[in-house]
């Protein structure tokens, strides 16, 4: 559908059927305007009549657009070191990371179709800092990311932990 | 899709009635709700995963930046050392709450022509609501002969996520019609629907096209996986507004964007090599090549770190690239 700008009115202007035709004719517009990369909450229901929430109401529905980003802040003050996610854009695609040993963590994805992951590091004083992440199918959790953050030790580069960035790219359906 | 209920069009002789004037008045107001999921009122991109501010850094004299969202309140750019910079942010761009300031996330890439020849590093540091320090780092040693780093002045493309912000509509609350009322009895029932119609396609069209594409320089033009094969050469994994991607030589990639993209000066990127496993350090760099009139390439190198040293090699790549709508 077209749109076409409308006018108002003073009261007792009479309004045609045209005029009528083409308000909803606009709403029809904007709708296919906003359907072309958003979500209307139709789309995703299954037959148990849940909403796939990658698709509720006005979520964005692009794969140009990312679909999650979080930033992990780094805790070594325990035995085992966490990653703690600080709340941030939808968290519903990340595990809670897994500690795999000095600067390596691993988080299951639970979007429906990963497409690509890029890890940002984060540095105060020590710049030489390197984060990469690494895509990864287990075929008993489904997809991960892995994330390998680097920093420069005894002039050779060996993992170290500190805070990253990570930011995922998938389809929604 | 539509809605539901639909309207159908009405010809002569049809009643209009105040239901159908009523679904009317809803539909438009779905579609406000949709828009403000995530959308400020006036149309602004409002979503944490998508970058606040994305920018292209010349570095020179004076760093200037390309790309800056105007309607952020731009940025502007200092260099207090060699290889450091500070973006500093208007005020108001990113709440001044420490849990935003935690929430703060990043993408970073050296975009310098150097990276033809050298890895680099950037990593980010959330100074303030403000300010934001960015540190590049070259690799100092020959290929093959070290691992040496020393701080560099260099072009570099950057993307900071913040929290969403809160928003209200902008839409006029309409009068629902009932039994016996006149479409006109009070003026701010039917045209409370076309300045309503109009608040919303306004606010659409600030970043989206009529067909509703983004049409914003912070939403990806295109994305895509590049594969190493045989050949040597390089394939496309899977990709969106990807035309070709062409193994240049050892280690240099270049991807050309789809053919309806409009070429562009400024342009940015993002990208993530694929290690042989987490225990391989890997490093990509991309860059804007050739940009110009009509032409929309960029060109990535990747370096793999083993036995101390640097070396060109092929691996697998991620990348987002940017420009201007």
């Amino acid at each position: 559908m077209s749109y076409s700008k409308l006018f108002t009115v003073c009261q007792d202007f009479p309004l045609g059927l045209q005029s009528a035709n083409q308000a909803f004719d606009n709403n029809q517009a904007l709708y296919d305007l906003y359907d072309a990369k958003h979500s209307f909450g139709i789309e995703g229901r299954n037959t148990g009549g849940f909403q796939n929430p990658f698709r509720a109401l006005g979520r964005h529905d692009d794969p140009l657009i990312a679909r999650t980003t979080a930033r992990f802040l780094v805790d070594t003050s325990t035995a085992t070191p966490t990653a703690r996610a600080v709340v941030s854009g939808p968290m519903l695609n990340l595990s809670t990371p897994v500690y795999l040993g000095t600067g390596k963590w691993r988080f299951f994805v639970y979007t429906p179709q990963l497409f690509g992951a890029i890890a940002q590091s984060e540095a105060t004083s020590a710049v030489d800092r390197k984060a990469t992440c690494l895509i990864e199918f287990n075929p008993a959790v489904g997809p991960a990311v892995s994330v390998a953050t680097w920093g420069v030790s005894g002039g050779a580069w060996a993992g170290t932990n500190f805070d990253f960035s990570i930011t995922l790219w998938a389809n929604a359906s | 899709m539509s809605f539901t209920p639909q309207t159908p069009a009405r010809v002569r002789n049809d009643p209009l009635g105040p239901q159908t004037v009523n679904i009317a008045q809803q539909n438009i107001v779905e579609i406000d709700g949709v828009a403000l999921a995530e959308h400020l009122n006036d149309g602004q991109h409002n979503a944490m995963e998508i970058p606040w501010l994305l920018g292209h850094v010349e570095d020179g004299a004076t760093p200037a930046g390309s790309l800056f969202n105007t309607t952020y309140g731009g940025g502007t750019l200092a260099r207090p050392a060699t290889g450091a910079y500070a973006i500093n942010v208007a005020a108001g761009v990113i709440s001044t709450s420490a849990l935003s300031q935690l929430q703060l996330s990043a993408m970073a890439n050296v975009s310098d022509p150097a990276v033809e020849s050298k890895p680099h590093t950037i990593t980010f540091e959330a100074i303030s609501a403000t300010s934001v320090k960015v540190r590049i780092r070259e690799l100092s040693s020959a290929l093959g002969a070290g691992n040496a780093w020393a701080d560099a002045n260099r072009d570099f493309d950057f993307g900071l996520h913040a929290l969403a912000q809160d928003t209200d509509s902008l839409l006029t609350t309409p009068l629902l019609k009932v039994r016996r009322d006149t479409l006109t009895d009070q003026a701010t029932d039917w045209n409370a629907l076309v300045v309503n119609q109009g608040i919303t396609r306004k606010a659409a069209l600030l970043e989206h096209t009529t067909a509703g594409l983004h049409s914003v320089n912070r939403i990806a033009k295109a994305i895509g996986w590049f594969r190493p094969s045989a050949g040597p050469a390089f394939s496309i994994t899977a990709s969106e507004r990807v035309a070709s991607v062409t193994r240049v030589s050892s280690g240099v990639v270049e991807v050309l964007l789809s053919d309806d993209l409009a070429a562009t000066t400024n342009m940015a990127c993002f990208c993530e090599p694929q290690p042989a496993s987490l225990d391989e350090l890997v490093i990509t760099n991309g860059r804007a090549f050739n940009a110009g009139a009509g032409v929309t390439k960029f060109r990535f190198y990747t370096y793999i770190y083993s036995g101390g040293a640097w070396a060109r090699g092929d691996r697998p790549f991620f990348a987002a690239m940017f420009g201007a709508p």
